[in-house]
Parts: C-alpha cells; structure tokens; sequence
C-alpha cells in the first residue's frame, strides 16, 4: 500500500515551510519526498526516527538535519504502527494510558518516601566519612568562642571536672575539653571540637559520679558519632534531594515539603539522641561504673520538668517517659565495683557550691 | 543571469545556495511548491504571504494537562529509580513538550537541548557549588584562629564576592543554551551577550543590595532582564527590552505594599501590571519593522488563574500540579497579542548565526540556573 500525505519541513535558513508529500510504501517500508532542490529523500523506516505531540508527527530522516512534520491524522496513526514504538523506558511510559497513571502516581510517591527516609541518612552518614574530623573541631571552635564570651566559666569546677573525666576511658578521637558554667539551666551540651559544657544548674542536681558518668557518656556519645556533622549533612542533603524532587513544583508544594523535611531532621535529632543514651550505657558498663546512673539521670530531668512540655513530634529529644522506658531494660542487675576516686572528684564537685 | 531573492546578489551558476545569505536559491524558482494548500506559502521575496499576519501572529498552547502529567509523573518516577541523575533529561522532556504544544500561527517552538548536555552542565554547576562550599569550610578552619565574628565577616565576603558573579557566569551560559536549543520555524534563537556584561551586573548587585538592604535587588533584576533580552537574536530579528528599572520598582513596591494593606485583594492588579510591564516592554526588530506584544488580562482573569490553582493544588495536595501548569501557559498564549508587520515567513538565519548557533552547542553549560528565565521564550 502506498500513502501519501502533505507535509513540510523547514531549512534553517529562512523560516519559510517547504511544502512537499510525503510517500510511505507499507509494503517496501519505505518512506520519501522530494525537497524543493528536486531531490528525493528517502529512507528505510528502520532508520526512521520519530516524535508525535499534538496530533503532529515530527520525522527525522537519517543524515537530513531538519525533521519533516505531518498533521494528517490517519497518516500519523498508519504511520507508527509501522514505525513500531521507539526505544526507551520513558517512551514506554508516555504511551501508556492516562488512566494506567493513577496506579503509578501513588507508587511514585511512596518510593520518593522511600528514598528520602532510606538513602537521605545513608548518604549522609558516607558523606561525613569524608569530612575530616578537623572540620568538625573548627566549627566547634567557633561556637565555643562565642559562647566563652557570654557565660561565666567555674575554673575550679571545670578543673575537677576534667580530673573526674580523666579517670574514665570514652573511646574518643578527639582531645576532650571539659567546662563547668554557672547558670541555672539545667542542661549540658557537646560541641563537635570535642568541648563538652555541663551548666551547674544540672551539675547540683546530679545524685552521684554514676549519674554525672552517665550524662558524660551521653554527651560523649554524640562527639564520638559526630553528630553534629552527620546532621549538618542530612539536612543539605536531605534538602537538595527535595530540590531536585520537586522544583517543577509550585510554592505552595515546596513549602509543604520543606516543612516535612524539618520535622524529619527534629526525628532524625531524636535517634541520634536515643544513640546517646545507648551509647552512655556502654561507655559506662565498660568501665565498671553501674549503668543505672543513666536511669538517675532522667529521673534527675523527669523532676527538673524537662522534656515533657514539648511535644514529641516538634521536639530534638525524645520525651523523658520515652527514655526511661528505652533504657530501663538495658540496665543490667548485677553489682559493680566502687570507684572511690571518681566519688572523692564528684564530692569535690558539690562541695564547692 | 539570476540574482538572489533574499539578498539580491548575483548568484554563481546553479548554485542551490546563495554564497552570500544562504538562501534557498530553488525557494524563488519554485513557487508553491508540489501545489500544497497549506496556508503558510513559500517566501517568495517581497510577494505577501496568503496567510494574514493576524493569522501568522496568532499565540496558542495546545497542550493538554493529560500529557503533561504523564511527562511529570514519569519523569519523576525515572529520577527517583536513578536517584536523581535522570533529572536532567526529565526537564529536557518537559521543555520540549511545552516548547511544542507553544504556537504562534501553525507554527510551534522546538526544544533542541539533549538531557545528556544538561547532565553535563549540571554537574559542572554542582562541582563549582561544591567547591565554594569546600572552600567555605576551608576558610571556617584556617579563619578559626581570628573567632567568630570575623571569620562570619569573611564567610559572607567571601560568598558575596565569588558565588554571585559565579552566578552570573551561569546564568549567560545557560541563556546561551537554553536560545541556541530554542527555534521557531527552524530557525535558532540566540543570545550574543558578553559574559563580562552580566558578571559585571551580578557583581554590582552583590556590592549594592546589601548597602541599599535588599532595594537595589529590583534594579538588578530590571537590569539582568534588560541586558539578556536586548542581547538576543532570533534569525535576523532582535528582540529589545525598554522596561526601566525605576517603573519596575515602583510597580513592585507599591504593588506589594497595596497587597498587604487591602488584605490581598490588590495582589490581582499587582499580578496583572508585573504581565503587563513584561510584555509590554518587549518587543521584536526587522529591518526597521516591530512585531510588538500586546497584554489583555485583567485583574478579574487573574484572579480565576491564581485562586483556581491553587485550589487545584490543595485539594489535590500537589499532583494536580500539571493542571494548574497547563492552565498558566494556556492563560499566558491566550491573553498576548502579537501586532506587527513582519512577515514570519521571511526571518533569515545568516552563515554566522549558524555558526555561532553551533558554537553554543558546543558550550555544554545548561539552564539550571535559569531564575530569571520565563518559559515563554
């Protein structure tokens, strides 16, 4: 059978059409036209390559730069089921129905979930393998300037309080810097460069050298995993994963998401926070100090009111009642030796209040 | 002895193409060509085409939000399955539908890019944003001695004075890009702005916006818009851009200020005058003839756009995203106007526009950082 239809191609020299007909032998599968130099260009449609949009087929003949367009409908339909559908996964897609589409959205959605909640973290964690810890240290660095110049150091607390750390062995590799402020809150917190500040609002009201052990090797815990640079990194690139993802979408679409992303980096805080604690009980059960000062500690923040009044949801911790439930099977029963330098030291401690 | 219908010199023997212009030299001599009625004749040199200009100018998107969808949700399956490397080739897959569902007259634009040279400029740009970030942190460790306050003076200096030129630097290549894959007709766009031009912009903007707090950022859109659309061809047309930067800033911030105080009902004329003052200011150059580009919309057309989508958007919590597109690019075609009289029939790419065309393809930098990019050119 032989078809033909009109036309046209462009030259790329002026914007006139060249009108011309198009000849497709089914049978020789062949297809032809004659260019206004009086030429015939034909081809074998195995070297065809073709694009339909918009009820417009584009056809692109082998070694012809400019590709000829045909608008005849029946032509175009007679015309790809000869062509044969072309290669490529993304060609196999658009040519489905759009009704198929309502199946794959949904699939679509849940492995973007997927990806973001399995390969944002994993990513993560390589990529901090990459970052040398030096980084880690300077960035700590330059929050402790800061915060050197807003708070009143204790200088004999913080000097019994490195005493007391000496004589434990954390697993660090970084050089560990103690420092003990004089202020009400009751908190303690672990910067990357290794310093690990304790507020004396917390300080008095830990019981015993096993609950201030505890606090130390939770706080540790978060330098020795660098945490801080892992979350630096989840969010970048927990970010640019949700860039890439979604820049087609509208704002209102990227603000939703990137409110998800957030609330995800407050539960991401909260497994890192849960490593701490698991991360405490070992440092303390491998040098014979009694776990059980981690179960003090939070009995110490349960009667401090802290952590409960933020909801778990939009809070960096896990609620307290969470942690003691966590915990209080980790503690094993058995008895361990006393450590009466590490309970001289923590005395020490208290009695220069 | 015969002479060239476009250029009018003396043709050599039975060349098919004229030394000079590289005109189709047979165009003339055949004169509707195999006896098509289609109604977009031959250029036959000064003769008037049987198409009315009114017809030729006629501005249409014919895509449908279907299509669009499919393109959108396969591309985005495709990415995550390849955890974003293919996103490249899925905005190549999407400039090209919209680019030809985009018609004036019987005509629609074509997008050439290739998603393999978009991968490549894309992680060329990756690699730069990379390596600032790197050098960031570099400085953070040897600035680290001086503390805090001047190490973050340094930082932002430093961010200021490197990644916003950096940016402009891409920003050309990505306009020459995205014009070079862009044709009409078969004929290529092109942007011939100097990379200096609009790293000087940028760099200009980086110094003054922080001394002005923010305001000098509406002279320097004003500015890099003005400087790209006065610089870009289309065959031997050029487009020109005489909106001022001191309107433009008046429009916005009276605009935004009006916003706010009538509680958002004045958003819609804002949205209408920020259309108007782009299309209005635009035009297209010939030999002396204009193709000018006429606005319609009203606030009220903008209000059925705005709050429509976003109705979309919400009750569909996103995917309805490809409708609300589609109907955006179908507002804009349905509310410009082209009036002119140029002949859309007698545009002509000359040898070295072709050439310099073939050059860009060669600069494989791609239109990521198209921020002041709008999809209708």
């Amino acid at each position: 059978m032989v078809l033909k239809t009109q036309a046209f191609y462009f030259d790329g020299l002026t914007s006139a059409p060249h009108n011309v007909e198009l000849t497709l032998d089914t049978s020789l599968k062949d297809l032809s036209f004659t260019n206004s130099g009086g030429n015939t260009v034909s081809s074998n449609i195995s070297d065809i390559k073709y694009e339909t949009c918009n009820d417009r087929m584009e056809i692109s003949f082998k070694g012809m730069e400019m590709p000829v367009f045909v608008e005849n409908r029946e032509f175009i339909d007679e015309a790809k089921s000869l062509f044969g559908s072309k290669a490529g996964i993304y060609q196999e897609l658009i040519n489905l129905k759009l009704e198929t589409f309502l199946l794959i959205t949904p699939i679509v959605i849940l492995l973007i979930i997927a990806v973001y909640v399995i390969a944002t973290p994993f990513v993560a964690k390589a990529a901090v393998t990459l970052i040398p810890v030096t980084v880690d240290v300077r960035l700590g660095k330059l929050f402790l300037d800061k915060f050197a110049g807003e708070t009143r150091v204790d200088s004999a607390k913080t000097a019994l309080l490195n005493e007391f750390a000496s004589h434990i062995s954390w697993g660090n590799n970084i050089e560990l810097n103690f420092h003990v402020v004089q202020s009400g809150m009751v908190n303690a917190l672990a910067l990357p460069s290794g310093d690990i500040i304790v507020f004396t609002g917390l300080l008095n009201k830990l019981d015993d050298y096993e609950t201030l052990a505890a606090l130390l090797g939770h706080e540790i815990t978060h330098i020795n995993n660098r945490h801080s640079m892992q979350s630096l990194c989840k969010g970048l690139i927990g970010y640019a994963l949700i860039t890439v993802l979604t820049t087609d979408f509208s704002g209102l679409a990227t603000l939703i998401i990137d409110n998800v992303n957030r609330l995800n980096n407050l539960s991401y805080s909260q497994t890192m926070e849960r490593d701490a604690d698991d991360g405490g009980l070992i440092l303390l059960e491998k040098n014979g100090i009694h776990p059980a000062g981690m179960l003090k500690l939070m009995n110490v923040l349960q009667s401090a009111g802290k952590g409960d009044e933020i909801p778990d949801i939009i809070s960096t911790h896990p609620g307290v009642e969470k942690r003691i439930r966590h915990i209080k099977p980790k503690v094993p029963e058995k008895t361990y030796g006393p450590r009466p330098e590490l309970e001289r030291l923590f005395e020490d401690l208290q009695d220069n209040r | 002895m015969a002479f060239c219908w476009n250029c009018g010199k003396q043709l050599e023997g039975e060349a098919e193409l004229c030394e000079s212009c590289r005109a189709d030299t047979s165009v003339a001599a055949k004169p509707g060509n195999n006896g098509a009625d289609n109604a977009s004749g031959d250029a036959a040199g000064s003769a008037p085409s049987r198409e009315s200009l009114a017809e030729q100018y006629k501005l249409s998107f014919r895509g449908d939000s279907g299509t669009f969808f499919k393109i959108w949700i396969s591309n985005l399956l495709l990415t995550v399955l390849t955890l974003g490397i293919y996103y490249p080739w899925g905005r190549a897959n999407m400039k090209r539908y919209i680019y030809s569902s985009t018609y004036i007259g019987d005509h629609s634009f074509e997008f050439h890019g290739k998603g393999k040279q978009m991968f490549i400029g894309l992680l060329k740009f990756s690699a730069i944003t990379l390596l600032l970030f790197v050098a960031a942190i570099v400085a953070m460790v040897l600035a680290g001695g001086f503390g805090v306050a001047l190490t973050s003076i340094f930082l932002r200096v430093l961010l200021v004075i490197a990644y916003m030129p950096i940016l402009g630097l891409f920003i050309h290549g990505a306009r020459r890009f995205r014009m070079s894959r862009t044709s009409y007709r078969g004929i290529r766009f092109g942007y011939r702005g100097k990379k200096k031009s609009l790293i000087w912009i940028m760099t200009k903007g980086a110094l003054l916006i922080p001394v002005t707090l923010g305001i000098y950022t509406l002279w320097l859109i004003n500015n890099m818009r003005s400087y790209i659309y006065n610089n870009t061809k289309f065959g031997n047309m050029k487009s020109e851009f005489t909106g001022k930067s001191s309107d433009f800033f008046w429009m916005k911030v009276v605009g935004t200020f009006l916003s706010y105080v009538t509680l958002g009902i004045y958003y819609f004329w804002y949205k209408k005058n920020q259309f108007y003052f782009f299309y209005e200011n635009l035009c297209f150059k010939k030999d002396g003839a204009v193709i000018e580009i006429v606005p319609k919309a009203t606030p009220r057309q903008f209000f059925s756009l705005i709050a429509g989508n976003w109705l979309i958007l919400i009750f569909t919590l996103g995917i309805g995203y490809p409708i609300a597109k589609v109907r955006t690019l179908r507002f804009t075609a349905d509310n410009l106007e082209l009036v002119g009289d140029v002949d859309l029939n007698t545009i002509i790419q000359t040898e070295e526009q072709y050439r310099d065309a073939l050059g860009d393809a060669a600069a494989d930098i791609d239109d990521s950082a198209d921020f002041f990019d709008l999809d209708v050119f």
